[in-house]
């Protein structure tokens, strides 16, 4: 016990802990990069070693600092590591921030991240990106590290940034096909918004609080209680929020961006949507559920929009054909379920939800591509027959009300349309004027084609623009001398 | 007036000469790769911009400073074989707008703006800081795109001229300190719907024709940031104006080289786009964060613009880089690697932004001491107060009136 005692309480311990799980995957990606710009071509195994190493490693010291956080009295670890910057007061700090919440979520990612990367160095096998994927895993685990442990809304900002763009740019894995290009980028403009809106809360938090470490602000230490921020600014600092964590986590009314999200490879989709990233959302909600004692307004959002997630995409998820699709919808369906858990107070349920559903997910998507031999398989143990339930709940439903169900269902409930309709158009139309419509001239043989620009018409559902409206002319005629 | 009165080599100066020798490198491999010119033709091209850039930021005369500005323009003129009226526009506001504060204001070198100034009268500081802010604007909106390889992508001297004139005036001329900012946001929003319309348009354009304007575009947008920065007489912002300005020079730089490179180098492409939008590790990401911050203590509307603006600009960039993947696949050869080659024109500015924003402290101290040399040193006697703190002016409706706790 003295031993232990003594070991969660070193400080010198702790911060090394800290320092290997929030710079180790950085580190093992720079090398890798390292690597590759000056022209050694590391072979595979030696990709999956660096990146194991470095990444296990993370995940071992994150654990063990979770662990002896745990072991303390206060279960508690707070500390400012180093200034990044300052001018004049303000300043932002390295800190890290380590309680129960955080010491599951690190559990999960202890646990996860390992699995995918010694999983992911036998999928990709000869593929042309193999060492860049391994480099934005790293990235990837650096951004959920800094995210989880940051102790401030500062260093959560910093790590969501970083986990968001890994996951894009692993969507768009395989960019010699331009529809997973297409599809990342309709995910990056989401998560941007999202980005964005967490940004204008750190942003407003520094002005309303003067201060935006998770301790201080949230009430969870000692002198300094949310109330004193005002219904007003509560409330917008949680719809902040709240719009943050729908952009990640693939709530209504975006949770359509997933399915694109299926085109990058399978243990990155198992990573980002069915464990780490799509999760981020609702823990950043459950970190700051103590500000929405103070915003009824906010808090009413959270659960509003939980359910109608949970609604819609559990419905949308049983009409889809494809297996990755039916699972996203159905993660966001589960996320849903647990931002509404939280909007309504109850975040121990929530956490532990979370990480009993991110670890279902991990093994549902790792065997997706299995899913058809899966059922094969089970086929021929029930001798030939299939498993059909002799109930289903929509059979209650008049069959009129099914029908238009299911044709909803399929149209994902018509939230594509509300988005591209409020947003989209309008800011197309309004890039339209702003930019001065030219007609393009390429030169091609003696012919002149001219593009026409005068009309813009956005990408259809598969990201690729309609053809432009041509004309050739022919060449004007010579004189004849 | 010596030589040591006439030049001053402040931490201004040492800021403006580093984006300089960047866009003197950048002068110079365009010479080489564009023109097919010999180094020792690309050296001179290179080394004449980033010394004249220099001396602009380090002369303490507007006279000097203007001259300085003609001798620039003429360089281009017998490089390019033609005079650019772009150019020849943006220096004829600089020039009327140092002529009038030598003239009327009686100002004879850079550090007696902010008091003499005052003297000047409302409307001829009006009058000034007006024809700056024109030139300013002039510089900024991406028109011409076609000239993008002769522009100066990070270094137009009218910026140099408004940290010298425009930021000492803005705090003795509330009006215009409080309208500029504005100005400099909605020019930003132009600039980000633009490149948002040429992503979009991008199946109907050529590809070079697209990488200049993706270009031009994210330079109008980048640059606007500086300005508003400068505009707002706001410290933290200035700080963080300064800072946009380096990483506006360095993933401009980074953004033009891989662009232009076939096959394309995908990976270094996406790093320059991780540049420009300020993803955290990178220098863009501490510019923003002070900006924010800073215009929030100025206005709240003014930093959700700065940040709505930087969200659609991210969005567009991936948009228009995303098209332009798709149309290099679509003229990829078989035979040719998948991923093109990374020259130290990538490199090296990306290692430098990395550095700047893994190690920021010394970066933004020295930014500190940049914003310190150009912002008035005297507390002048005005009817408002200066520098940061702005609690005398009359708040829009829209201010902290409505989050005042209770």
């Amino acid at each position: 016990m003295d031993l232990i005692e003594s070991l969660s309480s070193s400080q010198p311990l702790l911060h090394m802990l800290t320092f290997v799980t929030m710079l180790s995957p950085a580190a093992g990606a720079l090398v890798l990069v390292l690597l590759s710009i000056s022209g050694v071509s590391p072979s595979e195994r030696w990709v999956a070693v660096v990146s194991s190493v470095t990444i296990s490693g993370a995940a071992a010291a994150a654990l063990m600092l979770a662990s002896l956080v745990m072991l303390r009295p206060t279960h508690e670890f707070d500390e400012v590591l180093w200034t990044m910057y300052q001018v004049d007061a303000y300043h932002l700090d390295v800190s890290v921030f380590v309680d129960p919440l955080s010491a599951m979520l690190i559990t999960l990612a202890a646990f996860v991240i390992p699995v995918l990367c010694r999983f992911s160095g036998r999928y990709l096998h000869r593929e042309p990106g193999y060492l860049r994927f391994f480099v934005l895993m790293g990235v990837a685990t650096t951004g959920f590290f800094w995210f989880v442990l940051g102790g401030s809304v500062d260093m959560a900002f910093i790590g969501w940034e970083l986990l968001g763009l890994s996951s894009v740019l692993l969507v768009a894995f395989f960019w010699e096909r331009s529809e997973t290009v297409v599809a990342s980028g309709r995910i990056f403009a989401t998560y941007r918004v999202a980005d964005i809106a967490l940004l204008a809360g750190v942003v407003l938090l520094h002005h309303y609080a003067g201060d935006s470490s998770w301790p201080t602000v949230l009430g969870i230490g000692r002198d300094h209680h949310t109330a004193d921020l005002g219904e007003v600014a509560a409330t917008v600092l949680g719809l902040a929020f709240l719009l943050a964590a729908i952009g990640k986590s693939a709530q209504a009314p975006v949770s359509a961006y997933i399915l694109r999200a299926m085109e990058g490879p399978t243990p990155s989709s198992a990573l980002f949507y069915g464990t780490l990233s799509i999760h981020a959302g609702v823990y950043l909600m459950i970190r700051v559920e103590p500000l929405l004692s103070n915003a009824p307004i906010a808090r009413g959002a959270v659960v509003f929009i939980g359910v109608l997630t949970a609604v819609t995409s559990s419905l949308s998820a049983r009409v889809r054909a494809d297996a990755k699709g039916a699972l996203a919808l159905a993660t966001t369906a589960q996320a849903g379920l647990m931002l509404a858990e939280t909007g309504l107070g109850f975040t121990t349920f929530a956490t532990w939800h979370l990480l009993a559903h991110g670890l279902l997910r991990l093994a549902q998507f790792l065997r997706a591509p299995s899913w058809l031999a899966d059922a094969q398989g089970r086929r021929r143990e029930l001798g030939g027959g299939t498993y059909r339930p002799a109930f289903y709940l929509e059979g209650l439903l008049p069959e009129g009300f099914r029908t238009w169900l299911y044709a909803a269902a399929l149209a994902r409930f018509g939230f594509d349309g509300v988005v591209e309709r409020l947003f989209s158009r309008p800011l197309a139309a309004l890039a339209h004027l702003v930019s001065t419509p030219r007609p393009r001239i390429r030169e091609d043989g003696g012919a002149r084609i001219t593009g026409s620009v005068f009309r813009v018409r956005l990408p259809d559902e598969t990201g690729v623009s309609p053809p432009a409206r041509t004309s050739v002319r022919p060449p004007a005629p010579r004189a004849h001398t | 007036m010596t030589l040591h009165q006439l030049f001053h080599f402040d931490a201004f100066f040492w800021w403006v000469f580093c984006i300089g020798v960047l866009e003197g490198l950048r002068f110079g491999r365009n010479e080489v790769v564009l023109r097919k010119a010999s180094l020792s033709v690309a050296f001179r091209v290179g080394a004449s911009e980033a010394l004249i850039f220099a001396l602009l930021g380090a002369t303490t005369s507007p006279w000097v400073f203007v001259g300085l500005g003609a001798l620039r323009l003429l360089l281009s003129r017998l490089r390019d074989g033609r005079l650019s009226w772009r150019a020849g526009v943006e220096l004829l506001l600089v020039g009327a707008a140092m002529t009038a504060l030598v003239v009327v204001g009686d100002v004879h070198t850079f550090s007696q703006v902010g008091a003499r100034g005052l003297s000047m009268g409302g409307t001829w500081r009006l009058v000034i800081l007006t024809l700056v802010t024109a030139a300013c604007v002039f510089a900024i909106v991406p028109a011409k795109i076609s000239n993008e390889a002769k522009m100066t992508l990070a270094a137009p001297f009218v910026l140099v001229a408004f940290a010298r004139v425009g930021v000492p005036l803005d705090a003795v001329e509330p009006r215009l300190a409080m309208a500029a900012p504005i100005i400099g946001a909605v020019l930003s929003a132009l600039c980000a719907l633009w490149l948002l319309s040429a992503g979009m348009r991008a199946n109907h354009f050529e590809p070079s024709s697209l990488v200049s304007e993706l270009v031009m575009c994210e330079r109008g947008v980048l640059l606007s940031f500086v300005w508003i920065g400068l505009a707002s007489g706001e410290r933290l912002a200035g700080v963080g104006a300064f800072i946009e300005w380096w990483a506006a020079a360095l993933a401009l730089l980074t953004l033009e080289a891989s662009l232009r490179v076939r096959p394309l180098p995908k990976s270094m492409a996406f790093f320059a786009l991780a540049m420009a939008v300020g993803i955290p590790g990178t220098t863009g990401f501490i510019a923003e964060d002070l900006l924010a911050h800073g215009l929030l203590e100025l206005r709240p509307l003014l930093a959700a613009l700065f940040v709505g603006v930087a969200a659609i600009n991210a969005a567009a960039l991936y948009l228009a880089l995303t098209n332009l993947i798709v149309d290099a696949g679509h003229e990829h050869r078989h035979d040719s690697p998948a991923e093109g080659r990374l020259t130290a024109m990538m490199i090296v500015p990306a290692a430098l932004t990395l550095l700047i924003g893994l190690v920021p402290r010394p970066f933004v101290a020295t930014a500190t001491e940049a914003r310190e040399a150009v912002a008035p040193h005297e507390t002048v006697d005005v009817e408002h107060p200066v520098g940061a703190s702005w609690d005398g002016l009359p708040r829009l409706p829209l201010g902290d009136e409505a989050f005042v706790e209770q």
